[in-house]
């Protein structure tokens, strides 16, 4: 058929396929069995089975030979599998006499079936076992038990017929065209209109999309920044290598606090000290050593300029805020940042070096410590927590403080997020600043790591494409119950 | 932060009532300690370091009497005055100037107050002492010395004692070379001409302060008089160690009697719980948390946090315990009264004031090139800025370029700050060897560069670095890339440049230019440097100084 209509086996074994799916044919397949020549076939094919070659040697020496002059003669491959044959035919047997062993003729056989058989599959080149004489038949049973004499293939084949329905079927009908695809030059000359759109397997598999994706962590650092402008806060950013003056004096951390430890901060050994903010250092100092004009006994020690130029990577973005607070006293300030900070802390699965921190400031008039938790849980409400708890808490830069926990509906826990507090007046009467600042902070790894429902903090920073591939486009937003 | 573990039971007897364990983790919550673990002997919290006072469960029960309202008002305290003396010698000044001491009398004591004792001491050590520099306690049975004392200061060899866990006797030196303790803390007394010594009247060794005290004085449930004795560097903090002890031992049944020290040019006598009299204004209880309480509510939540008060007009004189050290600002009993009050009692309100939220320039930066990237099918990746010279440059084949350098890094994988982002991108394609290929990626992050023009001597700068890592990777793929972000940033007028420099392949790669400013380079990844990340797929890659393209209009430096 293919030869027919002169297109490949496999296209027509598709239209087939398509055709008997329409009930327009009927396939039935046979299953035959095509017998060929195997290497030793094809030799003894264009000479003599090696059986015949003793019987004929015999047979030209008298009828009996010594058999080393055989094995001599027809040599070793030849000698042992003629005898076996020939002797398992009843063609020969073996005589001991005065000088050795001889082999002798018992009768010389007429062309044996198997010899025909070889003859013909010479001329023919193959020939269907099923389509064989019994005689023949035998023969190949008997070959086949021999190495490589004939070899033997399953041969399917196909027969087409037509139904009775595609017998019955209109010209019409027939004369339509079926196509799979829709060209452009169909469109063009408009001859989709005279063909017919055959029908897809609408069920089959077929090859996936990729579509490429936002960091996961990203996505949660631009929800929580729409949040923060949604509430009216205006973004900020600053250094990460900072003073220490910024990230643990301004905000009243005695120099010989434990946070302050080489244990918990990256010191820099190059560069490693930066230049301190003159018209900040004296209010700071005497906010340490005296109080100073804050109404603070202070912490009773000598403050050292040196300790305070000490180059380090923030530990939070509060060093910032009390810088940008510094350059911004007049109220009101209502300013977050969404940014990386860094713990000198060997890193596993619940700890990183450097991660990211969620903070806010409000600074105004009026605003009190209730105000902090109202701007605190409308915050969290938006990130579909809206379960949240505060209790006391100590943090040497605010006064009162608080934690709070937010409950996690699916984990049926309350985690620890938020830090929080109003700047003590140590921290903010030596930048000038004469107003309450509420401030709170958190970790937004942790937070991530319960919304994506991860156990290792790792995960975030590995970048596995396979995971980051995986997350659902809608996954935050729905998780969250913004969609 | 320090954890404590109490009995029930004991802490039952101590508050004189028992609770649930719901009513005592919101209990133990409403007093700022964090609950770790809660059994049916016992429970454990983890207290923050400026309530030292938790540090035995006599301290929690006496603030959580105030809170349950079985007790209000500051706990008080008769010292007895002093017997006896501890004479300092001039010598000590050099090494560990301060000591101040206490005795209790009539103390009863079993093995369970005597580990608790011994823990308080050690959470001490720690919290106010900055592990023994500052601050360095010993208790000692009285009984078996003979006041008054001498605190000096002798040469190494001069003296020798058994100390605590050992069996002999011991040099001063001998201490320090060999014993536990000794070769902990020798560093807090080594290249001192003389170290400090504490002796009786017969020249029996009490303790080597900082170091051990001498097994002669070693508490045991038979003692029933206790010598206090504390050294250190800063006599507050000295005295705020002192208030904590001898009120708690106070209050597990102990007489306090003072002890006077004796200078040379000076005296005084400890422990002096002459507390500051702090004037807390209403109005700024009231504004500060938000609330229009009247008088007699704020003197109630104050002496449920145990202070005293006294009332005149609107102004409330309040009086804290001894052992309120961390008092430091009329701010803290603000703190106190919304304790007392109860934080879950709170109503969340809202600022007033009105604000125009925005986000920051580089943000938005972020967010177009982020468009830009993903539209060119570029999926994102984050990577750290902590980063080591082995990925920043070796196996990028490149010389270290001028970078920030860490002192004190806890792992050899930090050592530096990242000062391009292409080792970051290939670091994530080495992460990815088994994920299917291609794999393109873009990172958009900062690098830190030295820079002596700021204060803090370090400038961030924003990059764009991008990898596409397939069969077919290559330069005119890359160049293609980066022309169409350039087009979509707005900037024309940009030229390459031949750059036959690693981590690209010779003649495959080439350096942006912008107005005679290098802004980026892109190319073919050299195989060395694929072979060294151990990617084995052709790469090419494209990194933009972002700052330099467009950041820097902006006046901000980060």
């Amino acid at each position: 058929m293919a030869e027919k209509i002169g297109k490949d086996v496999g296209s027509v074994a598709k239209s087939v396929e398509w055709l008997r799916s329409k009930n327009l044919v009927e396939v039935h397949e046979i299953i035959k069995h095509r017998i060929e020549l195997g290497e030793e076939g094809r030799e003894y094919a264009y000479s003599k089975l090696p059986e015949r070659k003793l019987v004929d040697l015999l047979k030209e020496s008298g009828g009996s030979m010594r058999m080393e002059d055989v094995n001599k003669i027809l040599g070793e491959r030849y000698f042992q599998i003629s005898l076996m044959w020939a002797k398992k035919n009843g063609w020969v047997k073996i005589e001991v006499g005065e000088n050795g062993k001889h082999i002798v003729l018992i009768k010389y056989p007429e062309e044996t079936v198997e010899e025909k058989l070889l003859k013909i599959l010479k001329d023919e080149g193959y020939l269907y076992y099923e389509e064989l004489s019994d005689d023949l038949k035998k023969a190949v049973e008997n070959l086949s038990k021999r190495q490589s004499v004939i070899k033997s293939f399953e041969v399917r084949k196909h027969f087409v017929k037509l139904t009775s329905r595609a017998l019955e079927i209109s010209e019409e009908e027939l004369q339509t065209t079926e196509v799979t695809k829709l060209t452009q030059e169909m469109l063009i000359a408009g001859s989709w209109r005279k063909v017919k759109f055959s029908r897809f397997d609408i069920r089959a598999p077929t090859r996936p999309a990729y579509i490429v994706k936002r960091h996961p962590l990203e996505r949660l650092i631009k929800l929580i920044k729409e949040i923060f402008v949604e509430m009216g806060f205006e973004e900020i950013r600053g250094p990460i290598v900072e003073l220490a003056f910024w990230n643990f004096d301004a905000l009243f951390q005695p120099q010989d606090h434990p946070a302050r430890d080489m244990h918990d901060t990256f010191y820099l050994l190059e560069p490693s000290r930066g230049v301190l903010p003159e018209a900040f250092v004296e209010n700071v100092k005497e906010a340490h050593e005296t109080g100073g004009g804050t109404g603070s006994l202070g912490w009773r020690y000598k403050w050292s300029r040196e300790e305070a130029e000490k180059l380090i990577l923030r530990t939070h973005t509060t060093a910032t805020t009390i810088r940008y607070l510094a350059e911004n006293p007049n109220p009101p300030v209502k300013v977050f940042s969404v940014d990386r900070i860094y713990r000198n802390e060997k890193v596993d699965w619940k700890h990183l070096a450097e991660f990211h921190q969620i903070e806010g400031i409000i600074m105004d008039r009026n605003v009190s410590f209730r105000d902090l938790l109202g701007v605190i849980k409308e915050f969290y409400s938006r990130l579909g927590l809206k379960n949240i708890r505060f209790r006391p808490s100590y943090f040497p830069y605010t006064e009162p403080s608080a934690e709070a926990l937010v409950y996690l509906e699916d984990k049926k826990v309350w985690l620890e997020l938020i830090g929080m507090g109003i700047f003590r007046p140590e921290v903010t009467r030596p930048l000038g600043v004469k107003y309450p600042v509420l401030a709170w902070g958190g970790g937004l790894e942790r937070l991530a790591l319960a919304l994506y429902n991860l156990e290792d903090i790792r995960m975030f920073y590995v970048n596995d494409l396979r995971w980051i591939h995986s997350i659902p486009t809608i996954y935050l937003e729905k998780k969250i119950g913004l969609i | 932060m320090p954890i404590l573990t109490v009995r029930k039971d004991r802490f039952w007897r101590l508050l004189e009532r028992k609770l649930d364990d719901l009513e005592l983790i919101s209990l133990l919550h409403s007093l700022a300690l964090d609950v770790e673990e809660i059994t049916e002997e016992y429970f454990r919290v983890e207290y923050n370091p400026n309530r030292p006072d938790y540090s035995s469960p006599v301290g929690i029960a006496r603030a959580a009497r105030g809170l349950l309202e079985i007790e209000l008002g500051a706990p008080r305290y008769r010292l007895h005055p002093p017997k006896t003396y501890v004479k300092v010698d001039p010598e000590v000044r050099e090494v560990r100037p301060y000591i101040v001491g206490a005795i209790i009398r009539d103390i009863k004591l079993d093995q369970e107050i005597i580990e608790e004792l011994v823990s308080m001491q050690e959470d001490l050590h720690w919290i106010i002492g900055r592990d023994r520099k500052k601050v360095a306690i010993g208790l000692h049975n009285l009984d078996v010395l003979k006041p008054p004392f001498r605190y000096t200061a002798v040469k190494g060899d001069e003296y020798s004692f058994i100390p605590l866990g050992e069996w002999r006797r011991m040099s001063l030196e001998e201490i320090l070379l060999k014993h536990e303790k000794g070769i902990k803390y020798a560093h807090l007394v080594k290249g001192k001409p003389r170290y400090p010594l504490l002796l009786d009247s017969r020249g029996e060794v009490l303790s080597f302060p900082p170091i051990i005290n001498s097994i002669l004085t070693e508490l045991n449930p038979d003692v029933k008089n206790i010598f206090i004795d504390i050294t250190g560097t800063d006599l507050n903090a000295l005295n705020s160690a002192l208030n904590i002890l001898t009120t708690t031992l106070h209050d597990m049944g102990g007489k306090i009697e003072q002890v006077k020290i004796i200078y040379p040019e000076k005296m005084y006598v400890t422990p002096n719980y002459k507390v500051r009299k702090w004037r807390v204004r209403i109005d700024y209880v009231n504004s500060l948390i938000g609330l229009n309480l009247k008088k007699t509510e704020i003197v109630k939540a104050l002496k449920k946090l145990r202070h005293g008060v006294k009332v005149k007009r609107n102004v409330l004189y309040v009086y804290s315990p001894p052992y309120r050290v961390d008092i430091l600002h009329e701010v803290d009993f603000v703190e106190d009264v919304a304790m007392g009050l109860g934080y879950s009692n709170l109503e969340p309100s809202m600022p007033k004031v009105i604000t125009y939220g925005s986000l920051h320039r580089s943000t938005m930066i972020e967010e177009s090139l982020r468009e830009i990237m993903l539209g060119l099918g570029f999926t994102e990746v984050m990577n750290f800025m902590l980063t080591n010279e082995r990925d920043e440059y070796e196996k990028m084949m490149v010389k270290p370029h001028q970078h920030v350098k860490l002192m004190n890094p806890a792992s050899s994988e930090y050592t530096i700050l990242r000062t391009w982002i292409l080792p970051s991108l290939m670091k994530t394609l080495s992460n990815n060897k088994s994920s299917p290929y291609p794999q393109k990626i873009f990172e958009i992050g900062d690098v830190v560069l030295p820079d002596q023009s700021v204060p803090e001597r370090a400038v961030r700068r924003m990059k764009l670095g991008c990898a596409s890592c397939h069969s077919d990777a290559s330069y005119s793929e890359i160049k293609s890339i980066c022309e169409e972000v350039l087009e979509n940033l707005n900037i024309d007028k940009w030229s390459i440049v031949e750059y036959d420099e690693p981590p690209f392949l010779e003649g495959r790669a080439a350096k942006i230019m912008l107005n005679d400013i290098q802004i980026g380079f892109m190319g073919e990844i050299h195989p060395q440097v694929l072979e060294n990340w151990e990617i084995m797929m052709p790469t090419a890659a494209l990194e933009l100084a972002i700052h330099e393209l467009i950041e820097k209009q902006s006046a901000e430096t980060y």
